[in-house]
């Protein structure tokens, strides 16, 4: 498959009357974004720009897209979701503006929750109020290594939605992601008609003598919560659904075939369609790499026959495609890192070298091992972390993510974040981003 | 006419004096029963110790040697340690090299016990060993053990590499991980920075193993401590089974708030004699990791299969279920925290004549 | 232990680890029928008594699937 990227690089974003692009600049007209965001069932919104380096804290992000369009080849990037068409990506040409995210912030200040939600999660209690704790520093040596998060270094349109009450909280949060597309589209179609300063071309015509390499992406369904055509969470083509594995191009990829966020899932669907391992074997292929593609597999199945069989279907895959290497990744963890371990063990066996690219678990002052648990074909292990962060995150002048006025707690110091399994998190380095890491003391 | 007085002058303040244990074999001294020679102590280096010396050069010198029978010194350990204690008040060494050891088991505990001894006494010590030598753990944490093999023929090498640690070690300087350190983890692991970001190593990896170079693993795999299996029951019929779930079964209504995150984990036990199954709708799952639908509306029995059980109560398959049983919320559970509460509820266990447990996880 | 996903206990050393059915319903099956849903939950329950009576040294998977409830139907 070959892809031509153009990118239109912005080095400032101005608030205007305009929808233009000019040199870096791009300048948006916000009254002509709420227009297209407050479309029923949304009724109040509001849309801010936040620059890096600002002293500025993102708060009820819920995903983050960068403003892409398919100029050839067919498709609509982002295929799927939010009912845009499921055709084939990842071919022809796009257009995408550098350094720009637009941020699906869902504002839940309003709601209480619903019975029908806590059905849908089926925990107890009648009444779930639904917290979103996680939040984007724009500023700081938060921004830096060791607390490494993309989001920092973009200019963040944020998208914040006021909970439509009149719906139940799935079709909220798919509310304000329709909107959050509209607003992506429409920033993406300014450049898409325009000469892009620069093009990259992504050409994956196999390259049988260098060493075959597979990236294999673990990605939490969202089904057991929310049902097989749920529309929350990480999704393929829009199915969130627990699936067969998916074979795709590097370029489907890139044309944001996996994306999808929701306030659990840690990942975004900006993170997806820039995803640090993909564009590092794709800068790699033909040069020392044989990159063969994408096989992306889910978890969240319900035993381990489940997991099992997809398990030897990824490394049947990976096999038949002629991998000598693959590189693997989870997102969530729990009972779903038995998936990452079965389809590691299963490559393994089937001769494929892989490398265990993860997040691990808290230390515990040296009482509890790095994974969960580990099977003896284990090998190659490269470590994001434990996503802790040692010190505070500093006080902000500004909080964007809310309709009304954010509460001022925002505003103030938020402590450290231990890396404890299942403690609140700012943000998990699941695909190597950063640098920072563990080792053995 | 001059008498030429040759002066004992004392090291130049950054001269580090060196102490070096070795045992008898290495020491060359003794022949088969050497191993049970007591320790005893010489003035400059022997043996391998001339080598460090050597290495050192203007950096420091070994001033002295402690030589001991490997059976003796584990034998009489009190004695040994004291005679080596002795010996480190005399010289006031800044460093102590220990071995190295390679397989020896025996020596690797005296390596051990030395370094402890230096320890103990505010002085720096490192020490070599393969990584399952029982001598490495002897120590807990406070030992520097390098990794080595098995082989006597790379002793240059690994003396090479013991001083290096013992200098760094010995500067006061705070030491880099383990691999960068080349020393042999202790069970802690922290955060560093790596010069390359993490998707990147990972390509490099995936290419180094395609091409069947050496890799340095950044996890290390390391197992729980494993306990050895229960002997099984043999009187089935004389036993009573108690059960624990972890999916979070309580009252509906949570009255006792487990697993709503407040405070340490804790577990909750529920009385049930007389119950011959949990009613629906008088249950819930606050597990946190699954959807709790099917516990909640269809059957909580699914979390522990109490009807099942009271059947065979009844048949005098088993003598009887216990009267309470315990609930935990799984999900996310630190390790430490589990291992308390397994404790606690053992304990309990214990003393109310349980003696099986059917644990139900999800 | 009974566990839907039994890779996990194993690995970490329980030593008798008995297949659940899935995760959220681990000692049944509301798709069967209720008197084999009930069987299902006699035949668990059986493994994890028979299991407790057995020597084992390694971590080891006993499945239920392999017990049959004849003997119990027909106990008088």
């Amino acid at each position: 498959m070959r892809l031509e990227v153009g990118t239109f690089p912005v080095r400032d974003v101005v608030v205007g009357k305009r929808m233009a692009w000019d040199d870096g600049v791009l300048e948006i007209d916000v009254n002509e974004l709420l227009d297209l965001v407050v479309q029923d069932p949304i009724e109040k919104a509001k849309i801010e720009v936040v620059k890096p380096g600002e002293s500025a804290r993102i708060i009820n992000y819920e995903d983050v897209l960068e403003p892409k369009v398919k100029v050839s080849g067919g498709g609509t990037v982002y295929p799927g979701v939010c009912g845009r068409p499921t055709d084939s990506v990842g071919e022809g040409r796009s257009h995408r503006l550098g350094s720009v995210g637009v941020v699906q912030c869902l504002d839940t200040a309003n709601v209480e929750a619903s019975v029908a939600d806590s059905r849908l999660w089926g925990r107890g209690g009648e009444k779930e109020v639904r917290v979103n704790s996680r939040f984007i520093d724009m500023s700081g040596e938060k921004t830096e290594i060791p607390a490494a998060t993309p989001y920092a270094q973009l200019f963040n349109i944020c998208v914040s939605v006021e909970a439509p009450t009149s719906v139940a909280f799935e079709e909220q949060s798919r509310a304000a992601a329709s909107a959050t597309h509209r607003v992506a589209d429409r920033l993406a179609e300014i450049v898409k008609d325009l000469e892009p300063p620069d093009v990259e071309v992504f050409d994956f015509e196999p390259k049988d003598d260098l060493p075959g390499v597979v990236y294999i992406p673990h990605l939490a369904s969202a089904e057991p919560q929310s049902g097989a055509r749920g529309t929350y969470g990480t999704a393929v083509y829009g199915q969130t659904r627990l699936s067969a594995p998916w074979l795709l191009s590097p370029t489907e990829m890139m044309d944001g075939a996996v994306g999808g966020g929701g306030a659990s899932w840690g990942g975004a669907t900006w993170i997806l369609a820039n995803h640090p391992v993909v564009m590092n074997l794709a800068e790699r292929h033909g040069k020392d790499v044989n990159f063969l593609g994408c096989i992306v597999q889910r978890t969240n199945w319900t035993n381990q026959g489940e997991y099992t069989l997809v398990a030897d279907r990824a490394a049947w895959t990976a096999k038949m495609i002629g991998a000598k290497s693959a590189i693997i990744t989870t997102d969530v963890r729990g009972q779903r890192w038995v998936g990452t371990m079965l389809t590691l063990a299963a490559c393994e066996r089937s001769g494929i070298n892989t490398v265990l690219l993860t997040e691990e678990e808290d230390n515990e002052n040296g009482n509890s091992p790095p994974l969960l648990f580990s099977p003896a074909e284990l090998r190659g292990t490269v470590s994001n972390g434990t996503g802790d962060v040692p010190e505070p995150f500093s006080p902000v002048s500004r909080v964007v993510g809310t309709v009304e006025a954010a509460p001022q707690e925002w505003y103030g110091e938020l402590p450290a974040v231990h890396g404890a399994y299942g403690a609140g998190v700012v943000y998990r380095d699941f695909y190597g981003f950063g640098r920072q890491s563990y080792a053995d003391f | 006419m001059f008498a030429l007085t040759i002066f004992r002058t004392d090291p130049m303040a950054s001269e580090l004096k060196v102490l070096h244990y070795i045992n008898q074999f290495f020491g060359g001294i003794g022949g088969e029963d050497a191993n049970d020679l007591p320790v005893e102590t010489r003035e400059g280096a022997l043996g391998p110790g001339r080598l460090l010396d050597q290495k050192l050069g203007d950096r420091g010198s070994v001033v002295a040697t402690v030589i001991g029978g490997d059976n003796y010194f584990v034998e009489e350990e009190d004695e040994s340690v004291g005679k080596v204690r002795e010996a480190l008040e005399r010289f006031k060494p800044d460093l102590v090299v220990a071995g190295p050891a390679f397989d020896a088991g025996r020596y690797g505990m005296a390596c051990a016990l030395v370094c402890g001894a230096a320890g103990e006494m505010g002085i720096p010590a490192v020490t070599g060993m393969v990584d399952d030598n029982a001598g490495v753990l002897a120590n807990g944490r406070d030992t520097y053990v390098v990794p080595t093999g098995d082989n006597p023929a790379d002793m240059a090498g690994i003396i090479d590499r013991m001083m290096r640690l013992g200098l760094k070690l010995a500067s006061g300087d705070e030491l880099n991980h383990a691999d960068a350190d080349d020393y042999l983890p202790h069970g802690l692991r922290h955060g560093i920075v790596r010069e390359k970001p993490g998707a990147e190593r990972a390509v490099d990896m995936a290419l180094a193993m395609a091409l069947g170079q050496p890799i340095t693993p950044e996890i290390k795999v390391r197992q729980y401590d494993f306990v050895p299996a229960p002997a099984p029951i043999q009187n089935l019929a004389e036993t009573t089974v108690a059960l624990l779930t972890t999916a979070g079964i309580v009252p509906k209504g949570n009255p006792d708030g487990q697993g709503d995150g407040a405070g340490p984990r804790k577990w909750v036990s529920y009385n049930i004699d007389g119950v011959n199954a949990l009613t629906l709708g008088e249950w819930e799952s606050v597990h946190s990791g699954f959807k709790g639908y099917m516990y909640n509306s269809v059957n909580p029995n699914y979390a522990l299969p109490l009807p099942a059980l009271r059947a065979l109560e009844a048949l005098g398959v088993i003598k009887r279920i216990h009267s309470e049983f315990f609930s935990i919320v799984g999900g996310g559970c630190p390790v430490t925290a589990a291992q308390n509460m397994g404790r606690d509820i053992a304990k309990r266990l214990v003393n109310d004549g349980v003696q099986a447990v059917i644990l139900e996880s999800t | 232990m009974v566990s839907a996903l039994p890779s996990v206990p194993l690995s970490v050393g329980a030593h008798r680890v008995i297949k659940g059915v899935r995760v959220e319903h681990l000692c049944g099956d509301p798709s069967l029928s209720p008197e084999q849903d009930g069987e299902l939950m006699l035949r668990i329950a059986r493994t994890a008594l028979d299991a407790i009576q057995t020597e084992v040294t390694d971590p080891t998977l006993f499945e239920p699937a392999q017990h049959t409830e004849k003997e119990l139907t027909h106990a008088s």
